[in-house]
């Protein structure tokens, strides 16, 4: 997607956003939504003017500036998101320390073809996981979906 | 307030406190000597391991990372042409110079000695400050810092964005998100959607790790190597081996105090442009070194390897942090995007951003400003200890520090609320962070928005009900509305500036002719 058509979408997700807000904000009590809907109108009036910037010459330099089209975002940036809601998504799976352990030992084998060092940071940051943040800060790892479901099976 | 200055220097005197100096900026020297990863990105990663620290030692820890990381970040520009930090750019021009003429111990000098007396004179000026800014913050009304905190996220909005709507829709969305949860005023849920873990809203830790660390590795991750030439950094790793006469880091150390003049008109001007919410430090670095090279008496040899080169953005930048502190601390109001992640950890120490940290916590303020001082001289000494080790260390690929930094952030933020559900607002933030940049919005006007959007309702509510119309004619809010009003107004003046300066041009031209 070009740069200027992924502003647009910006745009329109901002006003849809900006919209929702104030329409969810006036279900509350008067005291309660002054503020939140005082910020949402403005939002919602001043995403209206930045959008007239895509069709109105005028106001564009006010509203998207006068730089030059913005590079597209690039693969291996879409690749590290992934690679971040791989890890999220495992660690509700399949649980803190096997997505952990897994996710490290992937990455580096994958990425870089470094298994052994994969090898020694996944348990590194699995000991890590469990003893800074299991034990010491007793945090409640999850256990995952699919490991607690396994697990009913037996 | 001698009284409290002395406690808060006290304050520092425990060894935990000095634990937190030496860890923080033992932090800031790795973290400011790996280009990627600036002060916000390290800062963002200490929020988590605030929660259950008293004020004092948060703060310190805080304030020592943020500045072990300066001194370090002018390393890679000295030695290797790569700034480690944004702010160290400027120092390339003559730090990188002196090291291709055989002087890089000298540079390096000269670098940590200008960073450690400019911290100095920003510190001296903060302890000076700090007494004089109680008074004046009594001067106040909530309708004065309404104006004050809406007007802090439009200066740092500007700052960063591509255009004038995108700055204030930054900050505006920064606004919007921090109402998600319990409502102070009339105790309601407010946008919660009937999830628990939002009951208490977004967690700060998880914004602020999702806007600048995670959006950071996502770019991070597609790059290779940050030198590209092997052999440089085996002769920075190698220049203690041979020192002449001239070269050694002593010789920087004097090059440093013969220009005092210097030091002094560059941690000023430093701390000056620090208070003023907004200024970067990288614009800091490059102003001080363009009115160094512009009052010099010999402008024509800046950019050649020459210690005013190096002096001058070296003493702005510590001191920058210095000026960055007061607004802070005083009002409430970031000076800077790092600034804004400072106030962050505050809030999550339990400390109410505004006037009220000045009164209930001067001593510990104190303890922080002593602090400046301290890890501008200890990252200085640490940071020339460890400079061959940091600049081996370049080669190590960035794409090796990105999942250990998407564990933590997760692992963090889940430890912040004790709830993963702020790993996946981590995610969320990180994404939308990203985009930000991406399309030149500003991150940092939404963190600023997020931190101070409990102020703006506070005051925005006293306001309405107490001051009503009468707010209209404060003399405060008026200036701060002026000033917001001309901030809105100068680009649309652009084309009538231009159309000035052409007509005064071609009436110079005909005067001539």
């Amino acid at each position: 997607m070009d740069s200027r058509r992924a502003e647009f979408v910006i745009d329109l997700v901002w006003l849809a956003f900006a919209g929702g807000y104030c329409a969810v904000a006036l279900g509350y009590p008067p005291d309660g939504r002054m503020v939140p809907l005082t910020i949402g109108l403005v939002a919602l009036a001043l995403g209206l003017v930045h959008f007239g910037g895509n069709f109105i010459a005028v106001l564009r330099p006010f509203t998207h500036g006068d730089r030059d089209a913005t590079a597209p975002i690039e693969r291996s940036e879409i690749v590290a998101a992934l690679w971040a809601a791989g890890l999220l998504a495992g660690i509700f799976l399949i649980g803190a320390l096997a997505a952990i352990f897994l996710f490290f030992l992937f990455y580096f084998g994958l990425r870089g073809r470094r298994w052994l060092l994969g090898l020694v940071s996944a348990v590194v940051m699995t000991l890590v996981t469990w003893g800074l943040f299991g034990q010491l800060i007793a945090l409640d790892l999850p256990v995952g979906i699919l490991t607690r479901w396994v697990l009913n099976l037996f | 307030m001698i009284d409290a200055m002395l406690s808060g220097g006290a304050l520092l005197l425990s060894l935990e406190s000095i634990l937190m100096i030496l860890v923080g900026t033992l932090a800031g020297i790795l973290v400011g000597a790996t280009p990627g990863l600036g002060g916000v990105v390290l800062l963002s990663m200490l929020l988590p391991f605030l929660y259950g620290m008293s004020v004092k030692s948060g703060l310190i820890l805080m304030l020592a990372a943020e500045g072990g990381i300066y001194f370090s970040g002018s390393i890679t520009s000295i030695l290797l042409n790569t700034p480690g930090t944004p702010e160290a750019a400027a120092t390339v021009f003559d730090g990188y110079e002196m090291t291709k003429q055989g002087r890089p111990a000298r540079a390096l000098g000269i670098s940590a000695t200008a960073t450690t007396l400019g911290g100095w004179v920003g510190f001296v000026l903060l302890l000076a400050v700090i007494p004089a800014m109680i008074p004046l913050i009594e001067l106040f009304q909530p309708s004065d810092y309404l104006m004050l905190a809406i007007l802090a996220i439009m200066l740092i909005g500007q700052l960063r964005a591509g255009s004038l709507t995108k700055g204030i829709l930054s900050g505006l969305l920064g606004l919007m998100v921090s109402y998600v949860g319990f409502d102070p005023i009339t105790g309601i849920q407010r946008f919660s959607f009937n999830i628990l873990s939002l009951y208490n809203g977004f967690n700060i830790a998880a914004v602020a790790l999702g806007l600048f660390a995670m959006a950071e590795m996502f770019r991070l991750y597609g790059q290779h190597s940050i030198v590209t030439d092997n052999g440089a950094v085996e002769n920075a790793a190698s220049f203690f081996a041979k020192l002449p006469p001239g070269a050694r880091v002593i010789d920087g150390v004097y090059d440093v105090f013969r220009h005092w003049k210097l030091v002094l008109q560059s941690g000023l001007l430093g701390t000056f442009l620090g208070a003023l919410p907004g200024v970067g430090g990288t614009a800091a670095t490059f102003l001080s070194y363009g009115i160094a090279k512009r009052t010099s008496r010999h402008p024509d040899r800046f950019g050649t390897g020459i210690p005013e080169g190096i002096i001058a953005p070296e003493a702005a930048v510590m001191a920058k942090e210095s000026g960055s502190l007061i607004p802070t601390v005083a009002l409430g109001v970031p000076g800077s995007a790092g600034m804004a992640v400072v106030l962050s950890g505050l809030t999550i120490l339990g400390v109410a951003p505004g006037p009220t940290m000045l009164s209930e916590h001067l001593n510990e303020i104190f303890a922080g400003a002593f602090t400046i001082g301290i890890a501008s001289l200890l990252g200085s000494v640490l940071g020339l200890l460890m400079a061959p080790v940091l600049a081996r260390a370049l080669r190590v690929p960035p794409y090796i520090i990105v999942p250990f930094i998407f564990a933590l952030c997760f692992l963090g933020a889940a430890a912040s609320a004790y709830s993963f559900t702020m790993a996946v607002v981590v995610l969320g933030f990180g994404v939308v962070g990203f985009a930000m940049r991406h399309y030149h919005y500003s991150p940092a006007a939404t963190m600023i928005g997020f931190v101070l959007g409990p102020v703006v309702e506070k005051n925005l509510y006293l306001a309405i009900n107490l001051q009503g119309m009468s707010a209209l004619t404060r003399p405060l809010t008026d200036f701060f509305t002026l000033v917001m009003l001309l901030m809105i107004a100068w680009p649309a003046l652009k084309p009538g500036r231009r159309w000035l300066k052409t007509r005064r041009e071609a009436s110079l031209k005909s005067r001539l002719e």
